[in-house]
């Protein structure tokens, strides 16, 4: 075996695990997460050795899977309509109660309904350790604007768990 | 900074982690400690963040996916630079150097105006984004202006009538360029580029120049030291009409 495919490996060993939550977290679907994990290793085996600097291959590989998640998403819709109008948050008074356990198929049927450009900030926000710095060069987007972002998605993120709670206690029996 | 202000901000703040050196952040957190409402909100907040985090970190990954992605199609996995023998790094500078060679002592662009607006109809019809989505002009213009690209640019009348979508900024040999994308109603988004006509080559024949580019029909034409490139799926004759008197 070559020295390269040992780093290959020991590569897909360590990245492969965050990087499909992420892919999960953007496209919900385990199938296409898995086949975005996959593209962006083979582009790593392809391009990454055009890296100059070792200590950024983590950041290399997510914001390369972010970029064929977008390539994919337009390729579906080549000219995509976009809303004219900004999704306003109304940010509910009292956060909902956590529960014990958050399923992820509940978070991720609320995350499917948060703005989609806010999704891939708030993932990147709740699943790994970066800095606001970091996502923002993940994204490729300002700094700004990633805050912004992370701010609006999580209290969009806030308004979906209240919904769920209030159509919880709703449908309790017993209750008006 | 009020109470709403700082829930917006701490929305962005992870408990625990090193957000807090974020100086909006430590002034959000510094009036929750003195805001016992805002206190209250804090605590459940952080409470729900950190649910969020765990559900997100907890995310089962097939257990199969290492595997397939290493039995994938036959990857030739190349040895980084910083690990290649030190005469393929020498090797490479050389062919850098007659790289650069080549490139300072290229002939000229035949037509570059050509050029640009390959170029922009490429990068619309591979992938595109709008960082900046509105209807409002004065925005674009504002956020064009932050972002050092073209801002001043004049629109033809009957594109005025039209609604806007948003704008991104691209760039050509170093120069911003500015993307406005417009609603035409009926025929798809139409987009506006406009550069510095210092940064084309190419010389424009009067008037405005109508050509097919892969899947797009453009109109281009300069005025005010501007080069405008204007592209849509619509065909010429429904370029054409923006143009007619």
């Amino acid at each position: 075996m070559r020295r390269g495919d040992l780093d290959f490996e020991r590569l897909v060993e360590e990245h492969h695990a965050p990087l499909y939550r992420f892919a999960l977290s953007l496209t919900r679907d385990e199938s296409e997460a898995s086949d975005l994990v996959q593209e962006t290793f083979y582009i790593w085996a392809a391009k990454g050795h055009q890296l100059t600097n070792p200590a950024r291959v983590k950041t290399w590989l997510f914001t390369t899977l972010h970029r064929e998640f977008l390539g994919k998403r337009r390729r579906l819709a080549r000219f995509p309509h976009h809303e004219l109008t900004e999704v306003e948050t109304e940010l509910p008074d009292v956060p909902p109660a956590p529960p014990e356990r958050l399923d992820w198929t509940v978070l991720a049927d609320c995350l499917a309904k948060v703005d989609p450009v806010f999704q891939a900030p708030v993932a990147l926000f709740y699943l790994e350790d970066y800095s606001y710095d970091e996502i923002a060069t993940i994204l490729e987007v300002p700094l700004g604007t990633v805050k912004s972002r992370i701010s609006r998605g999580v209290g969009q993120l806030q308004e979906m768990f209240a919904r769920e709670a209030r159509s919880a206690e709703q449908s309790r029996p017993g209750t008006l | 900074m009020n109470s709403t202000q700082a829930k917006t901000i701490l929305l962005a703040w992870r408990p625990g982690h090193g957000d807090v050196r974020d100086p909006e952040v430590a002034a959000a957190l510094d009036l929750a400690r003195h805001d016992p409402a805002l206190k209250s909100w804090l605590d459940r907040h952080s409470d729900l963040q950190r649910a969020v985090a765990r559900s997100f970190q907890e995310i089962p990954v097939p257990g199969d996916l290492r595997g397939r992605i290493l039995a994938g199609p036959r990857i030739i996995a190349p040895i980084p630079w910083w690990r290649k023998p030190g005469w393929l790094s020498a090797a490479a500078v050389v062919a850098l150097l007659l790289g650069l060679a080549a490139w300072w002592t290229r002939p000229p662009a035949e037509d570059s105006l050509a050029v640009f607006r390959s170029r922009m109809v490429g990068t619309v019809l591979r992938q595109y984004t709008m960082e900046l989505t509105t209807n409002d002009l004065v925005q674009i213009r504002s956020y064009l202006n932050r972002r050092q690209a073209p801002a001043d640019f004049v629109l033809p009348e009957k594109l005025q009538r039209l609604p806007l979508l948003g704008a991104d900024v691209l760039s050509w040999r170093g120069e911003r360029v500015s993307m406005v994308c417009l609603d035409s109603v009926g025929q798809g988004t139409l987009f506006l580029f406009v550069v510095s006509s210092a940064s084309v080559d190419g010389t424009m024949p009067g008037g405005t120049q109508f050509t097919q580019v892969n899947k797009l029909t453009t109109a281009s034409w300069n005025e005010g030291g501007r080069t405008y490139v204007l592209a849509g799926s619509g065909g010429r004759e429904s370029l054409q009409t923006y143009f007619s008197p």
